[in-house]
Parts: C-alpha cells; structure tokens; sequence
C-alpha cells in the first residue's frame, strides 16, 4: 500500500521513492517484502548511526533522521 | 596492476640471460600473464616479450613422422592443423577446446602447459595462501568443488592445461633452454606436485625457456581422442578432461599399449598406469572399458564438495576410450 | 477540459467496450484492430549502428581535459572496526591530487568501500590505495544464512538480531485448505544469489565549476534525474544546479537507480580537486558491492482436490539480502494462481556480505522457480497432465490463451508424452507462467521538435536501459506525424531535456511513449495551423501520413511534411507532451509463459536447454524486434539463474571466491538455445499508445521453466538453483 512521504526522513531511499504519487509524494511501499533500502547519506542500507535502514525504522526516534 | 616494461630481446640466449632476473617473466600471447597481473596476483617488473624469436615458432610434421609444435605456436593453429588432427587427434581435440576463439588465437602452446592454476584461492589477492608463500590451502576448509580428487596435498589445485594431458597421452617432450644450455624432459615429469614445491606446478628454472615440444611419430594403428566436461558450453574450464591414446594391431580388439591422462583432476595432469594396465588385459568392449574408468579412479580421495568429479571423471574416461575404439554404448 | 471517449480493448475473440474520460488535447488510445503505419513493424535498433562500431559514448568513454582518475579502497574483511586509517603516505605519492577517508567505524561486508583517490592516472591511484595503511579489529562475521540464524551467531548489526523484518500475509484458512486437500505435497527450495553483471560496471565522471556550485555528472545510470535529485540533496544544491548525463547505458538490471557510492567519491573528489574526476569499478568491485539477486529458502506445501483444484498454496521463505534488505520471494504465490487459502511468511536474514539491490522482477524468478516446481510435482502426484493443471488453476483469459498458443509453438503434446530417450541423455520439456503489471506512470513529459528541413528531433530525460528506447520513441513520433522512422531522431539521457523517470520495474515504455506521442499530436497541430491556409482547408480537416499533410475529404490536396516545415517562421517548432495519469483500460496485468526443452547427461549430470517458446503479452508492441530482443535476453539471463550462476562466499574467510567473469558464471554462446517469442497482443487503453514494459516479465519465468524440464527430464526434482552437475547427480542418487 503506497504511503506518502511525510514521516520518512529525507535521506531514505528506495526504488519506488524515485517515482512519485500523482499528488507529488515519494512513494514507499514499507509492506513490499523485495523493496532494497539505502540511506543517501551513506549509500549503503546502514544509516549514520550504524543501524539497517528502512521504511519502519528510519522515524523521528533516530538522532540521524531529516524530516523531507 | 604494478608497472613493467617490455623487453624484447633479440635472441633466445638473451630471452634466457633476462629471465633469469628477479621479477622478469615470459611473455609469450599474454593471455594468463596479464589476468595474473591485473587481479595483482603476480607483480613482474618486466616483460620478456617472446614474440619474434624464430627458434619458438612454427608447426612441423617432420619426414620420421614427428610433431614439432614451437612454443609460440597459437592454439587455434594447433587445433586447426590438418595432419595433428589425423594424426594426433587428441591435441588438436584439446587445442580446440580451450576457452574462446579470441583466446585460441592468442594462447600459445607454451603458455597452454605453463599457465597458473584457477584455483579461486590463489587468484584472489586477498588471500595468502600456501601457493603464495602462506601456510594454508584454503580450498581443505574452504569451497572445493573444482578443486583436486587426486594427488592433492598440501596444496589442492589442479592443472588447468587442457594441452598437457594430451601431449603427455602422446608421449611428448619439452625442449628447453636455460642458463645451462639446452636439456630435454619428457611432458609427463616435467609437471611436478604440490609435495615438491607447493608453490610451483613444474621444474621450470630461473630462467628457462620452453622452445618446442616434440611428440615422437605416431604410429597408424595409434589413436587417439580429448573429451572434457565443463558445466557452461562457451568459455569454461574443464571439470574433468581426459586424453587417451590407443594402439592396438590393425586387425585386433586387444590393446597393445594405451596412455590415459586426465587433466582438471589433480594437481598435475594425471596419467593412469592403473587405466592403461586395465585397458591391456584382454579385448577391448565396454565392460573393460568401464573396468579401466573404475581403475583411473581407484585411488580417488575427493573433498567435501567435489566427489561428482570422481563420477564425472568416470564417464568421460570410459566415453573418451568407447570413442576411441570406435564403440556404442551399450 | 476533457472529453469521453469510447474504445474497443481487448484481444482476438475477447473485446468490449470501455468509456474513458481523457484530456482534451490528448491523443485518442489505439483502440483493438487499429492499423497503423510504423508502430508495430520491424525496425532496426536505431543506434545500433553506433553500438557496434564503438562509436557509442558510454561513460566509460568519457575523457575531459585535466580529468583525473578515481580509484576505491575496499575492505578485504567481512567485518571489523576501523581503528586508524593512515592516508598520509599516499597523499604525498608524486600525482595524487586527493584521499578520501570514506568510513571510519564499522565494516560489515568484504567490498564495503573505505577510502578513495583521484590521480593523474588510473595506474598511479591504485598505486595510492595500496599505500593506505588501514588498521582493522577484526569482529566476528557471519556469511552464511543458516548460521546467521543461529542463537550464539555472531551480529551484523550489533545493535540487532540477524533476523530482520519478517513479512505476512493471509488469505482464507491454509490449515484448512491443507486438510480438505486430496493430494497435497511440501517441500523446500533454494536458490543461489545471482549478481547483476552489468556489462558497463558502474561508474562515473563528476566536474564542478569553479565557483563549486554548479555539477555536472556523466554516470552509467538508470535514472538520470534520480542521481541528479539524490547529487542536489547530498551535496546542498538546488537540482538545477546539477546536470545528469547518460548517453549510453551498459545495462542496470535495477542496480543503478539513484546515486550510488562512486557517483558521490566522484563527485567529492571533483569538489576537493577543482578538476573532474572519473572513477569506474572493476569487475570484482562490480560483483561484490554494487548489489545482488538475494538467495531463498522457500518452503512450499500445497493442496488440492480431487479436480485438481488448488486448496491450499502456503509458503515459509528467507532470504538474506546481505547487510540489507529486500530477500522476499512471495510475489508468484500470491497471485499467479487462484486458490482460496494461500499464506506467506518471508523473512529477511541480515550477513555480512554485500548489499542486495532490485534485480529484475524482484523476488519473482525465485518465487516462480519454487512454485512452479511445486506445481510439477504436485501434478505428478495427483496424476494431471502439467499443462492442464495450470489451466484449471489459472482464471487469465490472456493466459489460457497463450498457454494454447505456446503449446501448438512449443508440440508440447508430443514433446510432453515421448520417451524421454533411452541412452545417458534425457530429454525433458517444462512450461511456467509469468505475470507483472508494467502499466507505466505519470510523470514524464516530452517535446518534439520539427526543423526547417523537416528533420523531427524527440527530446526525453530518460535513458535507454538497453532495451531499445531511441527507437520506440522515434517510431511513436513518426507515426503520429506520418513519417518515417528514419525522419525522427531521438536524444535522451540528460536532465537538460524534459523530466522522466528511471528506467525500472518495466516502465520505460509505457511511461514515456504517451508522453511522445501527446507532443508529436500537439506538434502536428501546430504544422496543421501552418499548413490549413494552403491547403484550403480547417486545421481539423487535415491527417499527416506517409509524409505529406493532406485535407481528409480530398487526399489529392496534399503538402510534404518538409515543404510545410519550410514555412516555419523561425528555425524550428515544437511542442510538448505530458504522461497523464493512467485510464481505467482493459486489464493492468500482464501474463505470459514458457515452454522449455532441456537435455540431461544423467552420467555426468550436465543440463543443456535446447529450446525455449515464449509467449507473451504486453500491450501494443512498438517494435517487434526490440521487444524480441528483451525477451531473449530475459531468458538468457533465467537460464543462468537456473543452471550456472551462483555468488559463492568462503564461509571461513567471509569472502566472495568468484568475483571474476571466470568464475562467476555467466552463459555463453553456445549456452543459447533456439527461442521463438509470440506476442500476444492486447489492446489495454490504459494510455495513448497502450504499451506495456517487458524487461521482467520475460525474465520470470525462465528459470522455473529449465527447472520444471528438467525434473521431466530425470524424474526427480532438483530443488536447488544453479542446477549444476553435483546436484543433478545427487537428485539420481550417483553423487
């Protein structure tokens, strides 16, 4: 299910945020079990803090986390 | 890769004067040279261009009916030369299975028999293993399915010529030039296991050269035959090769003399006397050549995830001799 | 302002009526049966020409004045901190411009990168990298995904289990299902994790302004306006102030979408240096730290009646998508068959090997491969023809009637009940289903541009993955303009044209063809405008075809396309078009199927695929020798998921052995079998030009299929891809 953007931190990256909803929003689809995360900061699927990134766990909770 | 220069002298006694320097090594079709360079695995500081040196080329059938292939002689020509296909069926057989044309047409003979082994241990850089100078095979805890089923130890590699065991099926020799002038040494001793030097795959001296390899006329009533199995069609290494030669009198079923090699199966490329004795002891059909397959094999000692190639090697023994003694499988 | 518009969708014998409310100035969809002129005829590549002769620039080719080269450090440990990493001895190496500490901490993969620098030759920066003096701690390390399971098992993550985010879903009752079921089979499968192989590793070349604020980057990319929005927010520019070229791409299979490692050294070396700077991986980096097709475990149990009739379809998976994400492999189970209970759980295994990126159809080939022998041995068991099985389980018109379609291509009756041989080799057929949902998005838009001297130009920010795109879009133009091909020229790959999106998830094609042909409608407006007067006619009463811009009544009255061109005032015209959103259509789905033959040497166990029938649908074909040529290489590419490739990492060392293209794998010529490709066509209206993407749907079924001919072949399943001799002669009890 397609969620919007707000909420994901503006590092996160995934192959369906590079496309946008018809209202302008990246899409991640935090459900899709094939969907491959990176953190843009590193280019890795490991944020700044050194713990895995994805649609779930890069929130507000984590000290590295950019709003969009 | 490191930086070298090119050297290219103007004759043999010079080619073997700068070989006998620290870092200098051949360069003869580059093929394995430059891969060794590139993955870092080798560093040489110069390159001993071989090229041009009239006393390693050509190919010639000579009038006592022996093969003279120059070590600068390219694979595709040695596959593709009409009288070693009739004659010495089973090393143009094995000239033309190696790799790719493109690589056919530059590999040479000399590079065929002296090229390094694949083993994915000793090409990695990363890893110092007992053939660079290290104190572990990897390959014993590691990942072995390509690796030896016979005569392994303590290093593990196989051969990868696909030439060798066909030369040695045909009773070849090298001759070669060195510091010490020139000496000859039959194929068959001149590749040498891990147990002598694990860091070496033949008793190749400082400064050495391979200039011809002579194979001694073959009789009509020889023939002889290369198969190899490979898991991709294009461009693979063999899983197991194997080269026989096979006299027998015109007329007869039985077997005077046989040579069976395989190749990719140990460390050398492997002759059997056990197969040739088994080929020998009575009409050739296909139990015995089973019997023989099963001999080759006997002393087989496959690691942990390569003992198909003990059954491989079984079968493509037993087609290789069906082939040649103009047998159907059952 | 728009308009309703109704169209007849559908397929031979299968057609209604759909009413769609489109845009008004957007071009009416090709409706079922519509003949037209070049869409749909075979036309070679377009820059093809180019490919073959080397004169395609690819960014490997990208040479600028000053440019230095870039070169990457890589941890050779699977895990480890980083206590100090010494860069002083290679900065003062004589023609090094800059070093780079890229990570300071942790290690989690051998290939993660650690350092990087620009020098005046590629040779002189890897003589720098070797002068990095880095001291690691080594850390415990685990490769291997059982093992990553284990309780004591060292962490990836020390912050976390090895067991990471677990994926459910439920329909209807499976243990009920299972219980009801007349016939029911379980059973596991594996596959290997196949890396990317892109024939152009990746790569870029970055170059900064001197002022530091405008960038400018030649990358091989899947997306160029991905990279430059990613370049725009790493390095603190606004996205105008960075430009994105791609000229030529040698492939991506979805390992480069956004901005990715290099692309950022390339560009932070560029920034440091005040010169550009060029870095391309080498095949090794390639393999092991740019991105994979993640591995599975798929335990698979099944039901059905006495009709054979699907019960029950439950599904326990993992997969490690190393130090990331993204193993699932549920997708296939899902949805290509009906069944009224299906439960899938997938769970994604964290090692310390390199990164998983999307691959092709992501999760499909596995998910197929498992479920699809499955289905094989479940049709066995319960006596089915394999075929008919599927039938009674598929409920796609499309695919029932390119099952028919594939078998008569296929003599799947007479291959399926002959004898399987009596010697060593052993011949076996197997048949799968594909399906994916490549409709396309909104979001690009195009211009085409007429010149003076009739030359048309069709300018779009995408890029050409390979499959072909210069050349559908220039057809898609020449038809709505009524030229031929050869008249339209098309430049992509660059973020100064119109935006578009990556070329991924088989969307080129159905995303950008309607924005094509919307501007070369509202183009040929405007040549209509110019050329209404005279002709004596209203704009509305003219067509353009075969060249010429002629009154509809009164064909006779007719002006060249070029003749008309000439009357532009300035030196050109041009237009734009828009991707709108998507119409309601005929169906969003695509089917497909695939019929193999293979040859087993059941002494040796060596597997031959002999012949492989494709058939497949996907909206209306543009060019039929490109959409082959997608199909063939979908194909090669399972075949080598089935029988050779296979990341293989040293569980004591915790490296990649076979980081080479010796040792990795990868089919060659004589691995190819005879393919003949069907396209079943489907009018969808789902856009103007009713194109639909085929980059993954004919790729997921291949594998299944070898898998599936070969158990036909033997008579026991190999359940574990690569199929490769050991495991054949295992399955037969020789090994």
């Amino acid at each position: 299910m397609p969620s919007p953007s707000a909420g994901f931190c503006a590092h996160l990256r995934t192959k369906t945020a590079y496309y946008r909803t018809p209202d302008g929003e990246r899409i991640f689809k935090p459900d899709e079990s094939t969907a491959c995360y990176t953190c843009l900061k590193t280019q890795r699927p490991v944020g700044p803090d050194g713990r895995p990134v994805d649609a779930q766990s890069c929130g507000a909770d984590r000290g590295c986390f950019e709003q969009e | 890769m490191n930086r070298f220069e090119v050297i290219t002298p103007a004759d043999l006694a010079s080619a073997s004067r700068l070989l006998a320097q620290d870092g200098h090594v051949a360069f003869a079709g580059g093929v394995d040279v430059l891969d060794l360079s590139k993955q870092n695995v080798e560093s040489p500081t110069a390159l001993v261009n071989l090229k041009g040196l009239k006393e390693l080329g050509g190919i010639e059938v000579r009038p006592s009916g022996e093969l003279r292939l120059g070590a600068m002689a390219k694979l595709s020509e040695v596959a593709e030369h009409p009288a070693i296909r009739a004659r010495f069926t089973a090393i143009a057989e094995a000239a033309g299975e190696v790799a790719t044309p493109q690589i056919r047409n530059l590999g040479t003979v000399g590079g065929n028999i002296l090229q390094r082994p694949r083993c994915w241990y000793f090409r990695n850089p990363d890893v110092n293993c007992l053939k660079k100078g290290g104190d572990t095979c990897y390959a014993i805890s590691g990942l072995n399915r390509y690796h030896a089923i016979l005569g392994g130890g303590p290093a593990f590699i196989v051969h990868p010529s696909n030439l060798a065991p066909a030369l040695i099926a045909m009773r070849a020799s090298a001759t070669i030039v060195g510091p010490a002038g020139e000496r000859t040494v039959e194929l068959e001793k001149f590749f040498t296991l891990p147990t002598v030097d694990p860091k070496r795959e033949n008793s190749l001296k400082s400064g050495e050269i391979v200039t011809e390899v002579i194979v001694p006329a073959s009789p009509s009533s020889v023939r002889s035959h290369y198969l190899e199995a490979r898991e991709k069609q294009s461009f693979d290494w063999p899983l197991v090769s194997v080269a026989i030669a096979l006299d027998r009198a015109p007329g007869a079923n039985t077997v005077r003399d046989a040579r069976v090699v395989m190749g990719a199966v140990a460390p050398v490329p492997w002759r059997s006397p056990e197969a040739e004795a088994a080929l020998k002891g009575g009409p050739l059909d296909e139990s015995r050549a089973r019997a023989a397959a099963e001999a080759a094999l006997k002393d087989a000692r496959p690691m942990s995830d390569n003992a198909y190639k003990v059954v491989i090697a079984k079968v493509i023994v037993r087609r290789a001799i069906m082939s040649v003694a103009g047998l159907e499988a059952a | 302002m728009s308009r309703r518009v109704t169209l007849n969708l559908g397929f031979q014998g299968n057609t209604r009526d759909v009413t769609v409310v489109i845009p008004d100035d957007e071009p009416t969809p090709w409706q079922w049966g519509e003949r037209l002129s070049v869409v749909g005829k075979p036309t070679p590549r377009v820059d093809g020409p180019l490919k073959a002769t080397g004169a395609a620039h690819y960014t490997y080719d990208i040479e600028l004045p000053g440019m230095l080269y870039g070169a990457i450090l890589r941890s050779p440990r699977p895990h480890a901190r980083i206590r100090n990493i010494d860069l002083s001895a290679a900065e003062h190496l004589d023609g090094v411009r800059a070093v780079l500490a890229l990570e300071d901490r942790e290690i989690r993969f051998a290939g993660q990168e650690v350092a990087a620098v620009a020098a005046i030759s590629s040779d002189l920066a890897a003589d720098a990298l070797k002068l990095i003096k880095v001291d690691y701690e080594k850390m415990p390390f685990v490769v291997d995904m059982d093992r990553a399971m284990a309780d004591f098992a060292p962490r990836v993550f020390g912050s976390g289990s090895n067991v990471g985010r677990t994926s459910t879903s439920s329909v209807g009752n499976v243990a009920r299902g299972l219980e009801v079921a007349a016939n029911t089979i379980e059973a596991a499968y594996t596959t290997a994790v196949q890396t990317h192989v892109c024939l152009e590793t990746h790569g870029a070349v970055a170059s900064f302004n001197a002022a530091r604020d405008q960038l400018t980057v030649w990358c091989s990319t899947q997306g160029v306006f991905s990279v430059r929005d990613d370049l725009a927010v790493y390095f603190s520019l606004p996205p105008d102030n960075v430009r994105v070229v791609c000229e030529f791409l040698g492939g991506g299979f979805g390992s480069k979408f956004g901005a990715t490692p290099e692309m950022i050294v390339a560009a932070r070396l560029a920034g440091a240096t005040g010169v550009p700077v060029k870095v391309m991986l080498p095949r090794g980096d390639e393999h092991r730290s740019t991105g994979n097709r993640p591995n599975s475990e798929q335990k698979v149990k099944l039901g059905v009646d006495r009709d054979g009739k699907l019960t029950a379809i439950d599904l326990v998976q993992r997969g490690s998508g190393g130090i990331g994400g993204g193993a699932g492999s549920a997708g296939p189970f899902k949805s290509i068959y009906r069944c009224a209970n299906i439960r899938t759980e997938e769970r994604n295994i964290y090692t310390n090997a390199g990164p998983a990126s999307p691959m092709r159809a992501p999760g499909w080939p596995q998910g197929c491969f498992a479920l699809e022998l499955a289905m094989d041995e479940m049709a066995r068991k319960a006596g089915i023809d394999r075929l008919e099985f599927r039938r009674r389980n598929s409920d796609n018109p499309v695919r029932a009637a390119e099952y028919e379609i594939g078998a008569r291509a296929f003599g799947w009756a007479e291959k399926n009940s002959s004898p399987k041989s009596s010697g060593a080799f052993k011949r076996g057929v197997g048949v799968a289903s594909a399906e994916w949902h490549a409709v396309g998005v909104p979001g690009p838009e195009a211009q085409v541009i007429a010149h003076r001297d009739g030359a048309v130009e069709v300018r779009v920010g995408t890029q050409d993955i390979g499959t072909g795109t210069r050349t559908i879009l220039a057809i898609v133009a020449a038809e709505e303009l009524g030229l031929p091909v050869d008249r339209v020229k098309s430049e992509i790959g660059d973020t100064r044209f119109l935006f578009s999106v990556p070329s991924g998830g088989s969307l080129s094609a159905p995303s950008n063809t309607p924005a094509v042909r919307q501007a070369a409608a509202h183009l040929k407006d405007k040549l209509f405008r110019i050329a209404a007067p005279i002709l004596g006619a209203e704009p509305d009463d003219l067509e353009a075809s075969d060249g010429f811009i002629r009154v509809r009544t009164n064909p006779s009255r007719s002006l060249a396309f070029a003749d008309v061109c000439k009357r532009i005032p300035g030196d050109s015209i041009s237009a734009q078009g828009e991707r709108v959103a998507n119409y309601e259509g005929f169906r969003t789905d695509q089917a497909g199927c695939q019929f193999a033959e293979v040859e087993v040497d059941t002494e040796t166990g060596i597997v031959r695929v002999t012949h492989v029938v494709a058939v497949h649908d996907a909206g209306r074909i543009i060019d039929p020798l490109m959409a082959r040529s997608q199909v063939n290489g979908g194909i090669l590419m399972g075949i080598g998921f089935a029988l050779f490739e296979n990341r293989r990492m040293d569980p004591m060392l915790g490296i990649m052995v076979n980081p080479t293209m010796d040792d990795y794998k990868l089919l060659g010529s004589l691995d190819v079998p005879r393919i003949d490709v069907t396209f079943f066509e489907v009018a969808n209206g789902i856009t103007n030009t009713g194109v639909m993407g085929l980059g993954e749907v004919a790729h997921v079924a291949s594998a299944a299929a070898v898998a599936c001919a070969v158990y036909d072949a033997i008579g026991v399943p190999v359940r574990s891809l690569p199929i490769t001799p050991d495991r054949v002669l295992a399955a037969l009890g020789r090994a």
